[in-house]
């Protein structure tokens, strides 16, 4: 194994479970030095509180993006993907949902640090979200039109008609004619909706777009389009964007990293190359395996066998390792950090690699 | 060289998806504190009443004229009203009456308001139509004025209030299961027992019914509440239930006039009407976020 | 938008004439001979017999029905009263504007007190004032309101001498009619209010709203509660109902000379005709009302607006 380097130790988590009480308040040393990357989150946890029982739902998850470049966030349903991203936005919900632990850094902002009339500011001006289900993210009392001026308006003092000409301006950025800005969503078809959600995101050019499976509600027909569009645009700001997906080859057109999520933790994270070319840790693997090959002929399409943790009785070794075919003992009683494999390689698990070098070892 | 290790499912998992819906739904509404406590409030006036005869220290129509118009002792805990009847006896028998009322009329409503309801829904077309205007009128009258247009016709008693009750519950009943009918059926499983020969009347009751069945339950906790308060009401009026049956709305009517100088006569039945009622309520309240659990947190 | 008033106002006519037609099919079905109510036990054979030709009471049911619409909604005359012998028409004329006042006040006060305190509740969610606001409102609809009427009365008037037990010859002898009819209302449109709010600020479009930066106030006041009040209009004419009912029974504790008390006379005294036209009289004003619910409903819901500006979805 290749030596931890500390240029990177952002990538190191701690090997214990990820309760570190209230982090939130404490001085961060690096606070006054230069931040490396545009976005960085270090050990963030989130806990969701649901008729008594904790959900551990984000543990100890540290990332980083550089401005304008693509971060894709992969993983299963119910992994945290989503709440990491509300996090980075601290839409959370009030009731029942705490970030526990981490900093979350972007530019010069200490972002779980500032006030919330502070944070309202950021929220749409320099980070926007675009979310899963067109049909239900716009208000059905308010004309379309108006909900894109709306986010202008509220981060610039300009005139009620100038906020009205730039949402125009924005619709028609997003395909959708002048016309239609005084029409109601429900007048609207799923693409179209997302379409103005897309142009409600980028109305004020934020520097930071997270986009929560952006497509996954809409027509396969479209899917792609729209896709298009939203790289298109964000490209034109150099806006950085989390994507959030679980479908490789969207990743695989528009990312620049991966990190793969699992439980709550990364499980392994690199640069778009390395992982589709080197994926290490057996969950990466097994996604991979999953996806059908046109090519062959197969009765049986690949899957994980199992399913994930109880998010509520997190196992105190590696989450994986009940549906691991590389597990050992260790496995199961000693949770992994994120170790470094590569140039830009990171992954939790170093049995699979020792695996697979000894495997090439003995072919050779 | 790596050891496998077998595979074992998180059994708390696997032990947490095998529940059905409604041990699911029940084991909801057992946490929830005050739906229980409803209950207990409504099932304790249920047994209160039915013992009625036998914990009651003086018959409800025992007069005697030497100890009228005493309030609250010992001897008699509510006191006696104009004619030296035990106040406390007469509300134990009053519960079974009011009580009875409200859960007599509401059976009665749901029974004929789905039977309605079904052959609107499942008929459509012409029958639908003239079924919906004809409920459309019905729904044009303040229920409680139906109420009070019907027993004004049939007149006073305790089988015709029930009737009255009933005929004004039948518009809600009907076009809820109206409305269940016409989303169950057109589901596939409908066309499938279709398919293999089903009937009509064993569709309607082995599949459309059943999957009706949680909303009306909650409605139909609501509604005996609410048949209790409109037969106080309609007793206060002078239909209903009259003196001397000790209703508690006709005990409310016949103390009328003494509302300044023997107050009590007033308070204790009110109470009791108002207690039900409420227990009533907290557990429909119970119920209906038992079923449907997204609204609670 | 026009359109819609339109059909639904031309929708209250066939409404009407069907309440006229259903009511009075009751009362025609009601066992007993008018007759001998009007004239008494001691009228003969021959009086009551002349007095039924004269009430028209052997013509068939249509031709008697067709009377008495024709009657109702051409001359506005409502017949006789048995017991009397007036017309009614010039005594529900007299009546009409105190039950009138009984209800438009309690209809407001429901409306003021509950929306906003449901609201609140929603707000504060599980926070102190939501208990407080729920037990309230959890009791409001459980009280009869005549009972609390009472109560209200031994309390204000003849304990405190505050207000006047009964009679409305000044304004506040309505005070108290007026808060007991409109306490089970307050409390069911809290309790609707705040359900109606809980949902909307869950959904999906009120976490855009936080995430385009709106303030928590303005997404309380400007985003969600437009869309909650959708729901608690539509409930609120249930609600309504309850208050032109529950007035009947009022205007009784408190000696009022309304509508309704005139009807409950009219019951204790078998008057069919009054009760007729009493009834008749308070569900067309219901009617009206609920024209006007109906039309408040389709102005905040676009929805609704949009399918009668013709427009099309794409």
């Amino acid at each position: 194994m290749e030596e931890k380097e500390n240029q990177h130790h952002l990538f190191h988590s701690h090997a214990e479970d990820g309760s570190h009480g209230d982090h939130r308040g404490h001085q961060h040393q690096d606070q006054h030095q230069k931040k490396e990357h545009f976005l960085e989150i270090e050990n963030l946890a989130v806990q969701y509180s649901s008729s008594g029982e904790i959900i551990h739902a984000v543990n100890d998850v540290s990332l980083s993006l550089d401005q304008g470049k693509t971060l894709a966030l992969v993983g299963e349903t119910g992994a945290g993907k989503t709440t990491i991203a509300k996090s980075i936005m601290r839409i959370l919900p009030d009731r029942g949902a705490k970030i526990t632990a981490g900093d979350i850094f972007m530019g010069d902002k200490d972002l779980l640090n500032l006030s919330e009339d502070e944070m309202c500011k950021v929220r749409g001006a320099e980070i926007a979200m675009i979310f899963q289900d067109p049909m239900t993210a716009l208000n059905p009392t308010m004309r379309v039109g108006d909900q894109i001026a709306e986010v202008i308006k509220l981060h610039d003092t300009i005139t009620k008609a100038e906020a009205k000409k730039r949402a125009i301006e924005m619709l028609n950025m997003v395909g959708i004619t002048a016309e239609r800005y005084d029409e109601y969503p429900h007048q609207f078809s799923g693409g179209m909706k997302q379409r103005v959600v897309i142009a409600m995101a980028l109305a004020c050019t934020p520097d930071l777009l997270l986009a929560d499976e952006p497509t996954s509600a809409l027509d396969v027909t479209i899917q792609a389009q729209i896709m298009e569009m939203i790289d298109n645009l964000r490209r034109q700001h150099n806006t950085a964007m989390i994507l959030i997906t679980h479908d490789m080859g969207v990743v695989a057109q528009v990312a620049d990293d991966v990190a793969v999520i699992y439980a709550g933790e990364i499980v392994e994270y690199g640069s778009k190359a390395e992982i589709f070319d080197h994926p290490t840790h057996p969950y990466t693997v097994g996604l991979f395996n999953a996806i059908p090959n046109l090519n062959e002929d197969t009765r049986r399409l690949a899957n994980i066998k199992g399913l994930p943790p109880d998010p509520t009785d997190l196992p105190k070794g590696c989450c994986f390792c009940t549906r691991c075919q590389y597990a050992t003992n260790e496995c199961s009683r000693h949770k992994a950090g994120l170790e470094r494999i590569g140039q830009n390689h990171y992954s939790r698990c170093s049995v699979h690699m020792h695996h697979e070098e000894a495997a090439d070892e003995q072919s050779r | 060289m790596t050891n496998t290790i077998a595979v074992t499912e998180n059994k708390a998992v696997r032990k947490k998806r095998s529940q059905s819906q409604f041990v699911m739904t029940m084991n909801r509404l057992k946490k929830n504190k005050s739906a229980m406590l409803g209950l207990f409030i409504f099932i304790a006036l249920i047994i209160l009443a039915i013992l009625a005869p036998y914990i009651s220290p003086y018959g409800y129509a025992a007069m005697k004229m030497s100890e009228k118009l005493q309030g609250p002792s010992l001897k008699h805990w509510f006191g006696t009203d104009e004619l030296g009847r035990d106040v406390f006896s007469r509300i134990l028998y009053g519960g079974r009456y009011s009580l009875s009322v409200g859960v007599l009329a509401t059976l009665t409503g749901l029974i004929f308001g789905t039977i309605v309801g079904s052959i609107a829904g499942y008929y459509g077309g012409k029958v639908d139509n003239i079924i919906m205007r004809f409920l459309d009128i019905f729904q044009s009258i303040p229920s409680i004025l139906l109420v009070i247009v019907f027993s004004a016709a049939m007149g006073a008693g305790f089988d015709k209030t029930i009737i009255a009750l009933a005929i004004s519950m039948i518009p809600d009943v009907a076009r809820q299961m109206r409305a269940s009918i016409l989303r169950v059926r057109d589901e596939d499983y409908i066309e499938a027992a279709d398919a293999i020969g089903c009937s009509t009347f064993r569709q309607i009751t082995k599949y459309i019914i059943p999957n009706s069945f949680a909303p009306l339950l909650v409605w139909a906790t609501m509604s005996v509440a609410g048949a209790i308060l409109t037969t106080a009401s309609l007793s206060y009026i002078g239909l209903g239930i009259q003196p001397p049956i000790p209703e508690w709305g006709a005990m409310l009517s016949g103390a009328k006039t003494y509302l300044r100088t023997n107050a009590y006569l007033l308070i204790f039945p009110g109470m009791f009407i108002a207690i039900t009622v409420l227990g009533l309520n907290m557990f429909g309240d119970g119920l209906r976020d038992a079923l449907d659990p997204k609204l609670k947190d | 938008m026009l359109k819609y008033v339109i059909k639904r106002l031309l929708w209250l006519i066939p409404v009407i004439l069907g309440v006229c037609i259903f009511i009075f099919a009751i009362m025609y079905f009601v066992p007993g001979d008018p007759a001998s109510i009007i004239l008494g036990p001691s009228a003969t054979a021959s009086e009551l017999a002349a007095k039924r030709t004269e009430l028209g009471l052997d013509q068939p049911f249509i031709i008697r029905l067709l009377t008495y619409m024709k009657n109702v909604f051409l001359h506005f005359d409502f017949g006789n009263s048995y017991t009397t012998g007036n017309a009614i028409t010039s005594e529900l004329l007299v009546r009409m504007p105190k039950t009138l006042i009984l209800g438009s006040v309690s209809i407001v006060l429901a409306l003021v007190m509950g929306v906003p305190l449901g609201i609140t509740a929603a707000v504060h969610q599980n926070g102190l004032a939501d208990r407080i606001c729920m037990i309230i409102a959890m009791i409001g609809i459980s009280l009869p309101d005549f009972w609390l009427a009472l109560m209200m009365v031994l309390l204000f008037a003849l304990k405190l001498g505050w207000l006047p037990p009964t009679g409305v010859t000044s304004w506040t002898g309505y005070i108290m009619p007026c808060l007991a009819l409109a306490f089970a209302g307050m409390a069911g449109l809290a309790r609707q209010a705040r359900s109606s709010m809980l949902e909307v600020i869950r959904s999906d479009y009120i976490t855009t709203a936080r995430a385009k930066g709106v303030s928590k106030h303005d997404v309380i006041y400007k985003h969600a509660l437009p869309n909650a009040l959708i729901p608690i209009v539509a409930i609120a004419g249930s609600r309504l109902a309850g208050i032109f009912g529950g007035s009947v029974v009022i205007e009784t504790v408190f000696s009022i000379p309304g509508l309704g008390s005139y009807m409950v006379n009219a019951i204790t005294n078998r008057d069919y005709p009054v009760i007729e036209g009493s009834v008749l009289l308070i569900a067309i004003v219901f009617s009206v009302v609920m024209v006007l619910v109906d039309l408040v409903y389709a102005y905040l819901d676009p929805r609704i607006k949009a399918q009668y500006e013709g427009s099309k979805t794409t």
